[in-house]
């Protein structure tokens, strides 16, 4: 893993080498690069340029990864995208009822 | 820790937006030029206190919105110079507004949102202006007018400098100088 990346919890966790981390995570939470109670698998973080390190607490365990260089344009993991895309299709369903909001307020002050 | 945090508005070379400046969202016509009724804006700039142009000569970057779901399967769209594109190709340097928090120990970001309001009260958006905004990497466009629309932010871990890539375009709905105000909330820790 490269620094100055947008990535998720689970993967964070199993790079860091917890084992099937999503069977526990949600009932117990953790804390990745500072970054505490973490529940959901789909969180999403941001690992910064610059970082070299990152520590993992896990279920009682302290895990760290040596980051291998950086990415000078910020790459989003694949499963990041996934997570970003359903984000996006809520933000579209809420941009479109503000837009009706909108014209039915219009309509009410013509 | 005394968290510094500078906004640059991005270009060939990046101004600087201090606490007196202005992002100013304007038309094609360049600085001070009107954005027609409907439409998003086609140049952006930073205007000074005494009304100059801080930006000129800098290139500024523009975004420009174009649709909310009419991209690949539902992407947002924008055009940043070089036509329209889906939202998610935007690169880091394309993004209009850059915000950077630093200190020199490490600390991270969390719970980071970023919204226009009235200026007056966070809850509420700025009547007829159309605000849309996605960081850098987000398939859609969220239109964070007033906190409780704010765009959500990604969590940022430990490091001493953190950088946050906005991309944001805006629209009268209505004839009229509209002033908002961007606020960016966060945790750091």
């Amino acid at each position: 893993m490269r620094a100055n990346i947008r990535t998720t919890a689970i993967e964070i966790l199993k790079e860091a080498g917890f084992k099937s981390p999503e069977k526990k995570l949600g009932k117990v939470s953790c804390s990745i690069a500072g970054i505490v109670g973490i529940v959901d698998v789909n969180h999403l973080i941001v690992i910064p340029a610059g970082v070299e390190k990152i520590e993992v607490f896990f279920d009682g365990d302290k895990k760290e990864i040596e980051l291998v260089g950086v990415n000078k344009q910020r790459v989003v993991s694949d499963l990041a995208k996934t997570v970003i895309e359903d984000n996006g299709r809520e933000s579209a369903e809420m941009a479109e009822k503000m837009q009706l909001k909108k014209a039915k307020l219009k309509n009410k002050t013509k | 820790m005394a968290i510094a945090f500078t906004r640059y508005l991005q270009g060939g070379t990046p101004t600087e937006i201090s606490a007196t400046d202005i992002l100013q969202f304007a038309g094609a016509g360049g600085f001070d030029d009107p954005v027609f009724i409907t439409e998003y804006n086609s140049t952006t700039h930073v205007k000074t206190a005494a009304s100059a142009d801080k930006s000129s000569g800098n290139t500024p970057n523009n975004n420009k919105f174009i649709s909310q779901t009419g991209g690949t399967g539902g992407d947002s769209q924008a055009d940043w110079g070089d036509g329209t594109e889906d939202l998610d190709q935007i690169l880091d340097a394309e993004a209009a507004l850059h915000i950077n928090i630093a200190d020199a120990s490490a600390f991270a970001v969390s719970n980071a949102i970023i919204y226009s309001y009235d200026g007056v009260t966070t809850t509420d958006p700025l009547a007829n202006l159309d605000v849309r905004m996605a960081e850098v990497g987000d398939t859609n466009f969220t239109e964070a007018e007033g906190s409780a629309a704010a765009l959500a932010l990604t969590d940022q871990g430990s490091a001493t400098s953190h950088d946050y890539y906005i991309v944001i375009s805006k629209s009268p709905t209505t004839i009229g100088l509209k002033e908002d105000v961007i606020r960016m909330e966060c945790i750091v820790s």
